[in-house]
């Protein structure tokens, strides 16, 4: 527990958080692995878990019938792997499958987000540090669809 | 806080006659990266260019049909014919790319200010290179160099981005950089299906994942110029200073010898003063549409 509690704390998503916050997150807190190949979750599954990976790489991937998967990004260390568990009706919106070996620490979503409205102080800085990161998200897969090595640039 | 020398006016070319004559050379050699894109090995029929530095260009002169610029896609020291990379997009591109093995070409140069890889302010450094599509061939050449003198830098470091993954420039070349232990090489596309085993997504999104301290690091930056702006941000979200993060500008030439003011950029012409500039002093110009 104390090496998740540690993870955690030095984590940018909980970066500076109270002690008391640190451990109740460490509560809600599990360890998990996947194999290279397997998957962690399903599009149109229950998003229980919120997932940060610790190690390895995770594609998530829509699918199409004439196409199979389609990756639409890989996420690596430290990044957070989605946001479904966080909103109605929560439910994932891809693929996650593991590139590699990946770990993961999976917290409980329900537990989370019953924290987070209980008390502003913890709830408010989550929330505001998973907007940062999905903004930043959200601009790098605008970049993503620009199609910037296409045929406008002869580079 | 030092300031890296980059941009400086390179040495005239001490080859006989004048920058605007083009040089005959003859293809030697021609390898296909792509379907539109091709790399030209050229050696002199006579007189040879002057000694050219990684990031630095050639005006390359198709007879009867035109001149573009076309970074040196090899370094100084490599055996072989001098490498250019071309991708036919325009006549005179798609008519170079067509070249055939034996056709001659006139090329002038080198021209332009190169990646500064040999100012000893390197020494030490975490040397980043950040390559978009086409951006690699450029880079290559500062690679390969740097490769040569690895002793000198902390760490060589390759973010890749490409469109897809059969469209990854140099991708032997690549495999054999990330098999060894010199360089960390990360490759990423924009699109990609299941089989794809490597990072999806932009290529600076893969700058916070760069193992090197930020405050060592130098970073040579090039690709379309959406992408380069983009990558640039995001090495100094990291902690790269401006100074320290270079990027290799593409404009419009037709002089090379800053005359003709076709690749005028704000107070400075590209073929001259560029195109690698310091990110200090251009990253308030690349907000001005107009240039």
């Amino acid at each position: 527990m104390t090496a998740v509690r540690d993870l955690l704390g030095e984590h940018a998503l909980f970066e500076g958080f109270a002690p008391a916050h640190l451990d109740l997150l460490a509560s809600l807190a599990t360890e998990r692995s996947v194999p290279a190949g397997g998957l962690l979750f399903r599009e149109g599954e229950l998003a229980k878990w919120c997932y940060i990976l610790r190690a390895g790489r995770l594609a998530l991937e829509a699918h199409s019938p004439t196409a199979g998967a389609l990756v639409v990004g890989t996420l690596g260390p430290g990044q957070l792997v989605g946001w479904s568990w966080l909103f109605p009706p929560h439910r994932w919106q891809f693929d996650a499958r593991a590139v590699t070996d990946v770990e993961i620490v999976a917290l409980d979503a329900v537990g989370l987000t019953e924290v987070a409205d209980g008390d502003p102080t913890f709830g408010y800085p989550l929330l505001r540090r998973m907007l940062e990161m999905s903004v930043a998200r959200l601009q790098q897969a605008r970049l993503q669809v620009l199609d910037v090595y296409g045929g406008r640039s002869s580079r | 806080m030092s300031a890296l020398v980059v941009g400086r006016r390179p040495a005239a070319p001490r080859r006989a006659g004048p920058p605007m004559q083009p040089v005959a050379h003859r293809v030697v050699s021609r390898h296909d990266e792509m379907p539109d894109t091709v790399t030209l090995g050229l050696v002199p029929e006579a007189d040879e260019l002057a000694p050219f530095r990684p990031g630095q260009f050639n005006m390359v002169w198709v007879p009867g049909v035109g001149e573009i610029p076309i970074s040196v896609s090899s370094a100084p020291g490599d055996p072989g014919p001098l490498l250019h990379t071309v991708r036919a997009q325009g006549a005179v591109s798609a008519a170079l790319a067509a070249r055939p093995m034996g056709a001659t070409v006139g090329l002038r140069g080198p021209f332009g200010s190169d990646w500064g890889l040999a100012d000893p302010l390197l020494d030490g450094t975490d040397l980043v290179f950040v390559a978009g599509g086409l951006g690699l061939a450029p880079l290559r050449a500062g690679l390969r160099a740097a490769i040569a003198e690895r002793d000198r830098f902390a760490s060589l470091s390759l973010l890749v981005g490409a469109r897809q993954p059969d469209l990854v420039l140099f991708p032997d070349e690549l495999d054999v950089w990330a098999a060894g232990d010199e360089v960390d090489v990360q490759v990423t596309v924009d699109h990609a299906d299941a089989t794809w085993s490597g990072e999806v997504g932009v290529a600076s999104a893969l700058v916070p994942r760069l193992a090197g301290d930020p405050a060592r690091t130098v970073a040579l930056v090039c690709g379309p110029e959406v992408m380069m702006r983009f990558t640039a941000a995001a090495l100094e979200e990291w902690g790269v200073a401006r100074h320290r993060i270079r990027l290799s500008l593409e404009r419009n030439m037709k002089c090379a010898v800053a005359m003709c003011g076709h690749c005028q950029f704000g107070a400075s012409f590209v073929c001259r003063e560029g195109p690698v500039y310091p990110y200090d002093r251009v990253a308030e110009l690349l907000r001005v549409r107009e240039l």
